[in-house]
């Protein structure tokens, strides 16, 4: 049973989550472009077993927005340190997430809002959420990965 | 000697920090959170970047060659925290960048200063969190 976690510092609740949940290694990652800097490689984020095992626990993680205001705090010129990160501890946490819930907040937490917002509607296809299986088997390439645009 | 056997010590004027007074005068002190690893990851950047264990880890991106970007779950306070990271192979160099609150890039280069993934890379992050 998840104790009542609103107003506990996140990090005990990641150490809680460390010692009672089992890791969740997610079959799925996300394969995404920079639309800056489409000469770059396409980049592959993975979820971290541990935090899925939260995100599908509830009750743990706070509301992805949290996340998003301590990185506009961060973006201000005057910036030196946080002093809004109450809202990860005192903000109720989201409850129970399903994989793919899971993997579409980890996309609006960790990659650049450039490549989620509206990407559905770019000329460029920039994202994609994959098994892993479909990546390529080897690396001797790795630095060439791109999107294919006929697939996508 | 005595054993002191409790479940949770808590801070008086700050609820998570706790320091242990040591040595002669009151002289050596330890701020337990302080000092304590902030993150950890260890993951396989050689492979599918497989995350064989962490801790305040939410994801790792895979953007190219040698390099390994950790996204914490739980922010730093700022970005001006310490990074420790290693791999399992002999003359290799480590360095970071693209450093936040909220993750850090770890790059692998081998002797011939070209970016190289690996089995094992671990890094660990010191500091203080939001």
């Amino acid at each position: 049973m998840t104790p009542e976690f609103q107003g506990t510092h996140l990090w005990d609740r990641l150490g809680w989550a460390k010692q009672n949940l089992e890791p969740f290694r997610s079959e799925f990652c996300i394969v995404w472009e920079d639309p800056d800097n489409l000469d770059e490689p396409a980049k592959v984020t993975h979820p971290d077993p541990n935090w899925m095992a939260c995100a599908l626990n509830g009750g743990i993680l706070p509301p992805v927005w949290v996340y998003w205001e301590l990185k506009k705090d961060e973006a201000k010129p005057d910036f030196v340190k946080h002093t809004r990160g109450y809202l990860l501890h005192n903000t109720e946490p989201v409850k129970v997430m399903t994989e793919s819930e899971a993997i579409e907040y980890l996309i609006m937490k960790d990659i650049p809002e450039k490549v989620w917002r509206d990407y559905e509607q770019a000329n460029h296809r920039r994202l994609f959420i994959v098994k892993k299986e479909q990546l390529p088997q080897h690396r001797t390439w790795r630095n060439a990965w791109k999107i294919d645009q006929q697939v996508a | 000697m005595s054993t002191l056997r409790t479940n949770a010590l808590e801070g008086m004027d700050a609820k998570n920090s706790i320091t242990i007074v040591a040595g002669a005068g009151n002289i050596t002190t330890t701020n337990v959170q302080e000092g304590l690893a902030k993150c950890f990851a260890k993951w396989a950047s050689n492979s599918s970047h497989a995350i064989a264990d962490s801790f305040n880890t939410a994801s790792m991106t895979d953007p190219g060659t040698g390099v390994g970007n950790a996204n914490f779950t739980n922010n730093m306070s700022n970005a001006n925290f310490s990074i420790s990271a290693t791999t399992e192979s002999m003359n290799e160099a480590v360095n970071f960048a693209n450093v936040s609150t909220s993750a850090v890039s770890v790059s692998t280069y081998n002797s011939s200063h070209s970016a190289t993934d690996n089995a094992h890379t671990t890094a660990t992050v010191h500091g203080d969190l939001a």
